[in-house]
C-alpha cells in the first residue's frame, strides 16, 4: 500500500503524462461510507489510515496498512462487493497514475481509509474508480450490498489524476419533451438543444414546481434525525413570520455546457405562468412583476444580450437592461412587458452609490421578480 | 476577475448577499461555472436564498453542518449530501460531451537564420546584467529585468518583438516566426488528409494577435 497523500503530491508533469495515455474512460463513481460493526476488539487512537480490502471464503476483510486486519464488511455487503475485488485472497488496490491499464484485471479501484473516532463506530471510507464500461455493475453491485455511493458534491478531479467524475441523470419522472410550453419554446428557439440541456431543463423546472418541494421532505427525513436530536428545541420551531419560499435550483455545470441558453429556455417555457403571477397582483404592495431579473457581472451582461437574439427570434423574449444611467428612465410599463430584465450587481443594493442616494436600485423598485437568476453567484 | 466573480455573494456577512436575500422573488436560480469550493459558508449562502426552513437558518450551518463537516461526521456528509443532490446540477465537460482524447505533443523548433544569432546575442546580453556576469554592487533594475525577460519570450514567438535592439533588413513577414511555420506545415498536412480524416476541420487558438494582423 501506498501512503493514501500520495496522490496530492504528485508533480504535474507527471499528471500531464499519463493522463492521455490510459485515464480517459476512467470515472470516479463516488463516495461510501460503510460503518464497520464488527471491528477488532483493540483500542485505537482516533486515526485516519489507508485501507484496503480483501475477499475472502465468506466475507469480506478490511484491512489497514501494515498488516492489521481491521474488520469485515457485513454479509450482504460481503456478498455484493466481493466478487468486484477478483478471486478469492485478492485484494483491492488504490487508484494511482497508472489507471487501469488494459492488462490489469482489476475492476475496480479503491481509495479507502479507516476512520475512528473515540465517540462513533469505526468507518471505512472512500471512493471508486473504474472504467466507464463497469460503471454499471459496480453501482448495481453497491445498489445490492445497500451501500451507497453518493455523488461527491465538491469533487475536484485535480486531486484524482484529472478522472472526471461520473454524472448520473437526475431522477425525474416528467418528461418535458411532451410538455406543450416544451414544444412551443423549442418552436421559438431557433437552437436546437441537446441532451444534457433537457435534462438541466428537467431539474429546474422540477425544483420549481410547488408540489415537489424536495428541501421541505428532506428535513423530514429519518437521517436528519441527529440535528433534531441535539440542537436547541426552541430552533425547532418554524418562525412565525411565514416566509414565502423561494422554489429554484443551483445549476453548477462546466462552462461550455450552455447554461445561459437553458436559462433562456426556462424563462421561455414558463411565460405563461410568469404572466399569471403579474396579473394575479392583488395585494399591490410590492408589485408583481412577471419578468426574470438576470443579475450578472458587469462584464457578462453583453453575452446575455447576445445569446438572447443569437438563440431566439425577435420578440421571442422582450427584455430590457437596468444599468447605468439609462435606467432612469425605464418605465413601469417596460418592465411589465418584458420576459427578461438584465442587471449588474452595481445595481442591487438599497442606494447602490452611497454618494448618489438618490439614485434607483432594484431594490428601491420595490418589485417582487417572477425569478431572479444570478450569475455567477458562486 | 477571478477573484471578482467569486467575492459575488461569497462572504455570507458581505453586503451584497444580504442585498440579494432581500429582494423579493416567487423563484431563484443560480449559476455558477466554477465549482464549489470547501468554503461552506458560500453553500449557505446559496441555499438561504430559497429560504426554505430549515436550510435558511444560520443555526442549522453553525451549530450542526459545518461543525460536523469540518470533523467529518458521516451524518453532517450525509445531510450535506442529500442537501446538494436535490437542489444542484453540475455536469462536466469531459464526461457530457464525450470529447475525443486530448493529445499534447511538444515541438522543438529552431528559429533558423539569421535569428539564431541574434537570439544567443539576447540571452548573452541579460545574463550579463542580471545573471551570473553581472558585476556586484551594480543597481538592480526590476523594470529592465522583466522587460529584457519578457522580449527573450516574445523573441521566440516573432522577432518583430526585438525590433528596438536588432538589425532587420526586410520588411516583416509571417515566415519570421519559427513557430508559426512549423503550424502551417503542420496543418496543411493535417488538411491534405495526413491523418486519414475524411473531412479535416482545424481550429486554431492563438494570442499572436499583434503580428497576424488580427
Amino acid at each position: 500500500m501506498q501512503p493514501g497523500s500520495t496522490v496530492a503530491f504528485l508533480t504535474p508533469e507527471r499528471h500531464f503524462l499519463n493522463h492521455h495515455s490510459t485515464m480517459s474512460n476512467l470515472l470516479c463513481l463516488g463516495q461510501f461510507i460503510i460503518p464497520l460493526y464488527r471491528p477488532t476488539p483493540i483500542s485505537l487512537p482516533e486515526f485516519h489510515q489507508p485501507a484496503f480490502l480483501q475477499r475472502g471464503t465468506r466475507r469480506v476483510h478490511v484491512w489497514c496498512s501494515p498488516r492489521l486486519l481491521f474488520g469485515d464488511l457485513d454479509q450482504l455487503g460481503s456478498d455484493y462487493i466481493g466478487p468486484l475485488l477478483g478471486q478469492i485472497g485478492d485484494c483491492s488496490s488504490p487508484i494511482s497514475e497508472e489507471g487501469i491499464p488494459t492488462n490489469d484485471p482489476t475492476i475496480m479501484k479503491l481509495r479507502a481509509f479507516v476512520v475512528t473516532k473515540n465517540s462513533q463506530a469505526p468507518q471505512l471510507r472512500g471512493c471508486v474508480f473504474s472504467l466507464s464500461r463497469n460503471e454499471q455493475l459496480i453501482v448495481q453491485a453497491f445498489r445490492n450490498a445497500q451501500i451507497s455511493l453518493t455523488p461527491i458534491w465538491n469533487y475536484n478531479p485535480n486531486i484524482f489524476f484529472n478522472i472526471p467524475q461520473t454524472t448520473r441523470p437526475p431522477p425525474i419522472n416528467n418528461q418535458i419533451e411532451e410538455q406543450a410550453s416544451f414544444r412551443s419554446s423549442q418552436a421559438r428557439c431557433l437552437t436546437t438543444l441537446k441532451h444534457h440541456q433537457i435534462q438541466a431543463l428537467q431539474f429546474l423546472t422540477n425544483n420549481e414546481s410547488l408540489n415537489s418541494n424536495n428541501l421541505d421532505n428532506l428535513w423530514n427525513r429519518r437521517e436528519n434525525n441527529w440535528i433534531r436530536e441535539t440542537c436547541d428545541p426552541l430552533n425547532l420551531q418554524p418562525p412565525e413570520v411565514d416566509v414565502a419560499p423561494c422554489l429554484g435550483s443551483i445549476l453548477a455545470d462546466d462552462m461550455g455546457l450552455g447554461k445561459t441558453l437553458t436559462t433562456l429556455m426556462l424563462i421561455s417555457m414558463t411565460s405563461h405562468s410568469a404572466r399569471e403571477f403579474q396579473q394575479s397582483d392583488i395585494s399591490n404592495h410590492p408589485t408583481q412583476c412577471g419578468a426574470t431579473l438576470v443579475i450578472c457581472p458587469l462584464g457578462t451582461l453583453s453575452n446575455w444580450e447576445n445569446e438572447i437574439n443569437m438563440h431566439f427570434g425577435p420578440q421571442s423574449i422582450p427584455y430590457i437592461i437596468f444599468h447605468g444611467r439609462d435606467r432612469q428612465h425605464v418605465t413601469r410599463e417596460q418592465f411589465d412587458s418584458s420576459l427578461v430584465v438584465l442587471t449588474t450587481y452595481e445595481m442591487i443594493g438599497a442606494s447602490g452609490n452611497p454618494l448618489h442616494s438618490n439614485q434607483i436600485t432594484i431594490e428601491s423598485l420595490n418589485i417582487t421578480w417572477y425569478r431572479i437568476v444570478l450569475d455567477e453567484a458562486q | 476577475m477571478l477573484f471578482v466573480i467569486q467575492s459575488m455573494i461569497r462572504n455570507p456577512n458581505a453586503n451584497r448577499t444580504a442585498n440579494i436575500q432581500r429582494l423579493q422573488a416567487n423563484h431563484m436560480l443560480c449559476l455558477t461555472g466554477t465549482p464549489f469550493q470547501n468554503r461552506l459558508q458560500d453553500v449557505q449562502s446559496l441555499i438561504s436564498l430559497f429560504k426554505i426552513w430549515p436550510w435558511n437558518q444560520d443555526w442549522i450551518w453553525r451549530q450542526h453542518l459545518i461543525p460536523g463537516m469540518s470533523i467529518g461526521d458521516r451524518h453532517a456528509i450525509q445531510t450535506l449530501n442529500h442537501l446538494m443532490e436535490e437542489v444542484c446540477l453540475r455536469r462536466t465537460k469531459e464526461v457530457l460531451l464525450n470529447l475525443p482524447k486530448k493529445v499534447e505533443t511538444a515541438v522543438l523548433v529552431r528559429m533558423g537564420e539569421p535569428w539564431e544569432g541574434f537570439s544567443r546575442e539576447l540571452h548573452e546580453e541579460f545574463i550579463n546584467s542580471f545573471g551570473r556576469l553581472r558585476m556586484s554592487g551594480e543597481p538592480w533594475d526590476l523594470g529592465e529585468f522583466f522587460r529584457q525577460l519578457l522580449m527573450i519570450q516574445q523573441y521566440c514567438n516573432h522577432p518583430v518583438f526585438a525590433r528596438e535592439v536588432i538589425p532587420n533588413r526586410h520588411p516583416w513577414s509571417w515566415r519570421d516566426s519559427a513557430k508559426v511555420v512549423h503550424l502551417v506545415e503542420h496543418v496543411r498536412n493535417f488538411l491534405n488528409g495526413g491523418r486519414g480524416i475524411a473531412r479535416p476541420k482545424a481550429v486554431i487558438f492563438s494570442s499572436y494577435v499583434q503580428f497576424l494582423e488580427m
